[in-house]
Formats: structure tokens, sequence, C-alpha cells
């Protein structure tokens, strides 16, 4: 048995028009929070399925909590929320809690303190009692969230939680992982809202046409990945010219100037260079969206 | 298994087809009550007594059984069609299918908790029939007897709990409409089956009579009705006046070797249903 709580190799699920994932090699361990990315298409959705055994794999191997895919004592400890979900409108969020509770099996001395206990997690307490029917998306969501969470899982699967949130929602979700974090839960969160995955992520993996193009530590894979945004007018050409010893490929779209630095200590440097040829600075700043252009980086390489 | 049976039973029972079905019921029982209540009027003037056996024979087989048994099936396959395709297209499956249970036990569950609404509006139509029998000054209780009649609920419920069975396979291969006409195309194929057989049989036509019977073999549905009212009729001796689609004279009862295909029809369906879902990708 390994130590990973997600461990695929070789992983390949291939539909008949060719698309799908191919070939993923993933490693997850106890209490990570790990970011799948990519765009829409790519194939993130399909690995989450096969994952949590809908899809049958065409080739390769992976095992879930140390047990092979679609393993019954696996599924016991693993929660999901898909991205395209619907729970059955007619029932009450309490009625769909019950529900799942029984699926997985749960005693029922157990039952109503865990449902308790999950509808606090997930800020549901008071809205239990009215029809699923009846909710807005957010409160679907938690509600959904908390179904996920019911059997107290390891490991936790999340597709898009936050695509259909506002941003409110959004960031209660986000304070949701952060608190599931804290309890030592495995997540594995696909996602291409990069700033969340940012701030809630250990470890990513970028996906792109089915393949993984890049994975790794997060903060690891930042390094060296430092943007630095100007806003800056009188800016001539000479001195346009003198920002490619920085970066060859910085972009200028008018209104912000973006140079990728080799090194933290040229942001003084370019400050001064600025300001020596006659330019006025009004801003300058690290991106914060760093995640962001990486996978934008890496998407475009991909498709190159 | 039985989480899902009984999770399909209430959803089943919110549903507002059950209302409309239980208005139609209303409106069908008003009708049959009072035919019902006009027809000892009928015998009272000078009828013959086979004359007035085979006037009841038809009244209870067409107005009772079979448009009881019509409304069954048709409550059945309005129900049963989307039974695992709908929640497949809405997205509801994803979440059941990776709870640690079974695709099989999913299956199942959804067939269990079909044919229990089945069987519970089963018995209140086939306890209607009785009912209404009575208000016909009709003991059927004393006409048939008890065994008799229980014998008749059961093949009376086991029409629809074969639709069922071809409805829960359609489920796991088609798509909600597409399994619609599938199983309206295999209830009618049974109906058509079952008059081309007793056509055949009356008019001695083999090939009628053959095609009748393969059909039958493919929708066994009308061959259970026929086997319904054949076992309630033959007790008091009147089930040649009258049978199944009130065909008159020669009929074939269905053997009770055709009644242990059916149940062999059944499970064959659920089976491969479950056989298809376990080779399913879903999502």
């Amino acid at each position: 048995m390994s130590d990973w709580i997600i461990e695929t190799k070789g992983l390949t699920k291939q539909y008949a028009n060719l698309k799908g994932c191919i070939d993923i090699d993933i490693a997850v361990g106890e209490g990570e929070v790990f970011g799948f990315l990519g765009p829409n298409g790519a194939g993130k959705s399909t690995l989450i399925k096969t994952l949590v055994g809908l899809l049958f794999a065409s080739s390769g191997s992976a095992e879930i909590c140390g047990k092979p895919l679609g393993n019954l004592e696996a599924r016991k400890r693993i929660g999901y929320l898909p991205e395209l979900f619907k729970y059955q409108e007619w029932m009450t969020g309490r009625d769909l809690l019950s529900f799942h509770a029984s699926l997985y099996k749960l005693e029922k001395k157990m039952m109503a303190g865990r449902i308790e206990e999950v509808l606090e997690i997930v800020n549901m307490k008071g809205s239990e009692n009215y029809k699923i029917g009846t909710y807005s998306k957010g409160m679907q969501q938690r509600i959904g969230m908390a179904s996920a969470l019911l059997s107290d899982p390891k490991l936790i699967f999340l597709d898009e939680p936050t695509s259909a949130l506002d941003p409110i929602g959004r960031k209660e979700v986000r304070d949701i992982i952060l608190e599931l974090k804290k309890r030592n839960k495995t997540i594995f969160l696909n996602s291409h809202l990069l700033g969340e995955v940012e701030q809630v992520c250990d470890s990513v993996a970028i996906i792109s046409h089915g393949r993984i193009i890049k994975q790794g530590n997060i903060v690891d894979l930042l390094k060296g990945q430092q943007i630095l945004e100007i806003e800056a007018e009188n800016m001539n050409l000479q001195l346009m010219s003198q920002l490619e010893l920085f970066d060859e490929d910085y972009t200028n779209d008018g209104k912000c100037i973006r140079i990728a630095l080799r090194d933290p200590e040229d942001t003084p440097k370019i400050a001064a260079m600025i300001v020596e040829s006659g330019g006025k600075i009004y801003s300058l700043k690290p991106s914060s969206n760093r995640l962001e252009e990486l996978f934008i980086q890496l998407v475009e390489k991909g498709e190159q | 298994m039985w989480q899902i049976a009984l999770s399909t039973f209430k959803e089943v029972y919110r549903k507002r087809v059950v209302h409309v079905i239980g208005l139609l019921t209303l409106l069908y029982w008003g009708i049959l009550g009072f035919v019902l209540y006009m027809q000892p009027r009928e015998f009272d003037q000078g009828a013959s007594l086979i004359s007035a056996l085979v006037n009841l024979s038809s009244l209870i087989s067409i107005l009772g059984f079979y448009l009881s048994s019509m409304l069954l099936a048709f409550l059945t396959i309005m129900l049963s069609v989307g039974i695992i395709s709908s929640e497949v297209e809405d997205g509801t499956v994803l979440t059941i299918l990776t709870k640690p249970i079974p695709r099989a036990s999913y299956v199942l569950g959804k067939y269990v908790g079909i044919s229990l609404m089945i069987l519970a509006y089963a018995a209140v139509l086939y306890i209607g029939i009785i009912l209404f029998a009575l208000l016909g000054k009709q003991n059927f209780f004393q006409l048939f007897g008890l065994v008799t009649l229980f014998k008749g609920f059961l093949l009376f419920a086991l029409q629809p709990l074969a639709i069922a069975a071809l409805a829960v396979y359609g489920s796991t291969v088609f798509k909600t409409v597409n399994n619609g006409i599938f199983v309206i195309s295999f209830y009618l194929l049974g109906i058509i089956g079952g008059i081309m057989e007793q056509v055949g049989s009356l008019a001695n036509i083999a090939d009628l009579s053959t095609f009748g019977i393969i059909a039958g073999l493919f929708a066994p549905f009308e061959v259970i009705y026929r086997k319904m009212i054949s076992t309630i009729f033959s007790s008091v001796g009147g089930y040649n006046l009258i049978m199944g689609m009130t065909m008159p004279g020669k009929s074939v009862e269905p053997s009770v070797w055709m009644m242990a295909y059916v149940a062999i029809y059944m499970m064959g369906l659920i089976f491969w249903g479950i056989r298809r879902m376990n080779r399913r990708d879903i999502g």
C-alpha cells in the first residue's frame, strides 16, 4: 500500500472522439490541497470522474486511499461534489443529507449528530428544512458540500465548486476549503479560478489537451514567476527598448507594462531607469495573479 | 438497495403523474360504478342466464380488469421510463453512484421502489373492481373464492411489474424519451401479438398465431393479462365465454410454462440492466 491518498500511474481515459485525459501520473499526500488546473475541455472533470469511479479507465492504474479505483471501501472515505450536479428538488436539505448518510451506511445514532455537524461546517443551519428546489445556487453548492462531507471523508473531490457562484459564495466555499484543510482533509480541487487555487492549494498540476504539462509544489512552481506590473507615462521608445534588457517578451497594453523578472533586485533598477529617462511612474507592483501568469504561459506554450 | 428503493418510492409518490392518475382513476371508477349499477336492471328485464353471464363477464373483463390493467400499465410506463436515465441526464446519479453502494444495488433499488408503488396502486385498483362488482350485486368472494381472487391479483400486478422491468432495462440503455418510445412500442407489440394469436386461433390461421406467440415472447404483457382472466373466470367455468380483448369463443389459455418464461424474462431484463450499468461510463 502506498503512502499517497491518490496515486495514478499512466492513467488514461479517452472517449471515442479521443478527448479525455492521457497518461496521468500524480501523487497526492494526506492533508494536501491539490489543485488540478486546465482550460475548459482539457480533461479535468474526466480525471475526477475516473478517480471517483464514474468512468472506467482506458488504461493505466490508480489507487485511492490505497485501494483500486471503484473499490467500495475506498468510497466510504471519499466525498465528491460534481461540477454539474443536481439534487432531488423534492427533498429538503435534511432529507438529502439523511438519504446520503444512509448510502454511506452511517449508523442511525451517528447520523443525526453528523448531519448537524456538516450543516454547521457549510453554514446551512436553519435552512435544512426547506426544499432543495427553493435553494439558491450558492445554497445548493453548500448542501452539496455538506453531503460530500457526511462520512467525514479523508479525501474530498471538488469539481469547480465555485464556478457558478458570486464573489460572496466563492469566498464562503474558499473558507470551507480552508477549514477542511485545518482538519487535515485531503482535497482534490478542480478549478480554473486560479487566484483561488493559489490561495488554498499546496500543490498543483496543470493539464492541457488531456496531458499534464506541469505539476509540483505551488511555492516551487511560482519561484521565478515574478511579474512586475508598471503603470507609467512618458515612456519613450528608447526606454521601451531598454526594458527588453530585463525581459525580452515583456508586454504593454497601453495601460500596463508587464515584465517577468529574472531577479527581484531588478525592480529598483527598472524604477530608477524609468525615472532617469523622464518617465512618470503611477504604480509599480508585483502581479497578484502569478499562478494565472504561469498557467497562461504554459497553456499557450503547449498549444504552440 | 433499500435506501434507493425507499427514496424511489417517495420520489414517485411526490410526482404529479401520480396525482393525474389518481384523478383518472376516480373518473374511471365513476363510469364503472354507473355501468355496474345499471347492469342488474337489464338482467331483471328477462335476459337468459347465459346471456346474463356473458354480459357480466364482458363488463367485468372490459370495464373492470382490462381498463384497470391499462391504467396500471399507463402509470407504470409514465413513472418508470426515466427511472435511471433521467437521473443520469440531470446529474443526480453522480453523487449516488460515488457512494459505497454497488451499481447493481442502485438498479435493483430503483426496480424495487417502483414495484412497491405499482403494487400499492394495483391493490387499490383490484380492490376497487371487487367493491364495484358488489355495487352490481356481484359478490366476487362468493363467485370466485378468495384464493382465486388472490391468484388473480398476483397476475394483475405481474403485468406492470414486467413492464417496469423492461422500462428499467431500457432506462439503462436509452435516454428517457427514447426509452418511452421503446417501452410503448413493446407494450403495443404485446397487445397486437395477443390479438393476432387469438384471431389466428379463432380463424385457424397458423402463421398469424405463430406471429402472435413470437410477439408474446418479446412482450408477454398481454399474455399475463389473459392468464389472469383465465385464472379468475375458469373457476366459474366462464373463462371460454370471454377472454382478454373480449374475443369470444375459442381461446388459448397461457400455460404455467409461459408464466415461468415471464419470470425469466423479468429477471433477464433486470440482469441485463445491471450488467449494462456496471459497464457504463457515467457523466
